[in-house]
């Protein structure tokens, strides 16, 4: 019988694709989410972890833009 | 093999237009024998010519009066030319003939706008002029003007009960359906295609919203050819407010006592929208105002860049600031959509263009390339002059908005189902087929045998399982006949 997984589909550039695949290699979320690495630019990962991860993504990049003027 | 079909984003009405004409592109949407009714009135026609794109007008020319169209010198000009043909079809303005291919100008498109290049365009509009003694029916005429196309932008950018009350209940209704606005009588919203409606340039703001206008009369069964008539005829006025030295007040034009109620009605839009001012309905006569040159522009995407501002107010320096020279509140308020004000003085006001600003806007559906276009086009006039209209806002900044925007695409996310580990070939290529037909098919891989539909398509793969393993069991059981016989 096929296998059927529900989750979320992941569509993004390969550059931040592997800061995904850190993401989980390194439990940054607390567990490990991706199901399946697929190509170059999609990944399948579990459903429920993506609160977390969207809050994560913000997270990094609101240290990559720091306030840089005073208002 | 990898398939990836993303959602087709909705577009603003004309926002991604090819035709970069409003009026053309709701031309080709209205019923065939609606618009050919329109090709028959003379300055109907006439317009239409003048909202063409310049290629498509000379091959318009050439086929009314040399039955032939230009040729091309080259590959690029010839797809050019084909694209502008393709236009005059869809308009109606064109034929190609069944049996050898060539090229015809409709007969009535022909015989109503040579009419009307003979008499030209003030006596073809039909109204009839007036002096006005005196100032006695109207004056300060462009003040007022403006300040009803303000009503209605404020009516957008500052919701308020006020605000409300200053717009008419049509011009709710009609930006309501248009989408512009979402909840109830009490409580306005502004939306995502009302924020960029607030962004795009006075032409097409206007035209956007005579387009709303005309879709909304259509709605409720109103012959649209009545009410289109005496638009263009007061649009093709335009020439005159265009002349060096025109006063608002001098002159006025009869209301036409042959209208009809939706004709008058369409007057009373106009007046709201702030191209015609009417001082009072029993004088009998309307006057015209700067405004109206906006309806009367074939305006372009390659002319915004090089658009000339001579009344642009907007300062952006390297650092990200912005300085608006300027008390309107409207205006500032479209500024505050997409940046942080900090300081706001009688007549300046600073604002700081931030990470968090920009994505609030673009969170929004206003885009990198409607903030980037907005800015240069309010400009202060020492800025373009210093460094021309694309450099008036600095690069620094430009590339940064964009790249904000790229932040927001880095990633995608759909809910979806993958199947795997099929139990044959068959299997995986049926199912994968099968979705690739219902639309539901997300990405798919040959090697791996791996098969992604979105969320809905779930449910048609199991009832595609349902009926294959019918017509398996239908087999067996014939199979099974076969064997008692």
């Amino acid at each position: 019988m096929v296998n059927v997984k529900k989750g979320v589909l992941v569509t993004s550039d390969p550059a931040f694709r592997q800061l995904l695949i850190h993401l989980d290699d390194s439990r940054q979320l607390g567990s490990k989410f991706i199901v399946r690495e697929l190509d170059d630019t999609h990944l399948f990962i579990e459903k429920e972890i993506v609160p977390m991860l969207e809050n994560k993504v913000e997270q990094i990049m609101e240290n990559m833009n720091p306030e840089a003027v005073d208002k | 093999m990898s398939s990836d079909q993303p959602a087709a984003a909705p577009h603003l009405t004309g926002t991604s237009s090819k035709n970069s004409c409003l009026f053309l592109d709701f031309l080709i949407t209205i019923p065939p024998k609606t618009r050919q009714r329109l090709l028959q009135k003379p300055s109907c026609a006439f317009f239409i010519y003048r909202m063409l794109p310049p290629i498509a007008q000379q091959t318009t020319i050439q086929l009314i009066w040399k039955g032939s169209f230009p040729t091309a010198s080259d590959v690029e000009e010839t797809k050019e030319i084909e694209d502008q043909v393709k236009l005059l079809k869809d308009l109606g303005l064109v034929h190609r003939q069944t049996t050898d291919g060539k090229l015809n100008i409709d007969t009535d498109y022909k015989r109503s706008y040579m009419y009307a290049a003979m008499l030209g365009a003030a006596q073809i509009s039909s109204l009839v002029l007036e002096p006005n003694e005196g100032n006695r029916r109207g004056k300060d005429v462009e003040k007022k003007a403006v300040e009803r196309w303000d009503c209605i932008l404020r009516y957008l950018a500052l919701p308020s009960e006020e605000n409300t009350q200053a717009v008419s209940e049509t011009t709710r209704n009609l930006f309501k359906k248009a989408n512009f606005t979402s909840g109830g009588d009490t409580q306005i919203e502004i939306t995502t295609f009302g924020f960029q409606f607030l962004l795009l340039s006075p032409v097409k703001q206007m035209w956007t919203y005579v387009i709303e206008y005309l879709k909304l009369e259509m709605s409720q069964g109103q012959d649209i050819v009545e009410v289109i008539e005496p638009l263009i005829q007061i649009v093709l006025l335009a020439n005159r407010v265009q002349v060096a030295g025109f006063k608002a007040e001098r002159e006025c034009y009869q209301i036409d006592a042959n209208w009809t109620e939706p004709q008058n009605e369409l007057l009373n839009h106009l007046r709201e929208l702030g191209v015609i001012f009417i001082r009072k309905r029993k004088d009998g006569v309307f006057f015209l105002t700067q405004l109206l040159t906006h309806l009367a522009t074939n305006e372009t995407i390659d002319d915004v860049s090089a658009e000339k501002v001579s009344n642009g107010k907007v300062i952006v320096e390297t650092n990200f600031r912005v300085y608006a020279y300027t008390s309107s509140l409207l205006q500032l308020a479209i500024i505050a959509l997409f940046t942080e004000m900090t300081y706001r003085f009688q007549d300046m006001s600073v604002g700081m263009i931030t990470r968090e600003s920009v994505r609030g806007a673009l969170q929004h559906g206003i885009t990198a390339a409607q903030i980037i276009s907005f800015l240069r086009a309010n400009a202060h006039p020492q800025c373009i002059a210093t460094s021309g209209p694309v450099n008036c806002l600095p690069i620094t900044v430009a590339d940064q908005i964009r790249l904000w925007e790229d932040e927001r695409r880095r990633m995608n996310l759909k809910d979806a189902y993958i199947y795997s580990h099929f139990e044959s070939e068959d299997e995986f290529h049926g199912v994968c087929e099968y979705a690739r037909q219902q639309n539901i098919l997300l990405w798919s891989d040959n090697q791996q045998k791996l098969v992604i539909v979105n969320e809905d398509g779930h449910e048609l793969v199991r009832q595609w399982y349902k009926r294959e393993k019918s017509k398996t069991g239908a087999g067996g059981e014939a199979s099974s006949s076969t064997s008692s016989a």
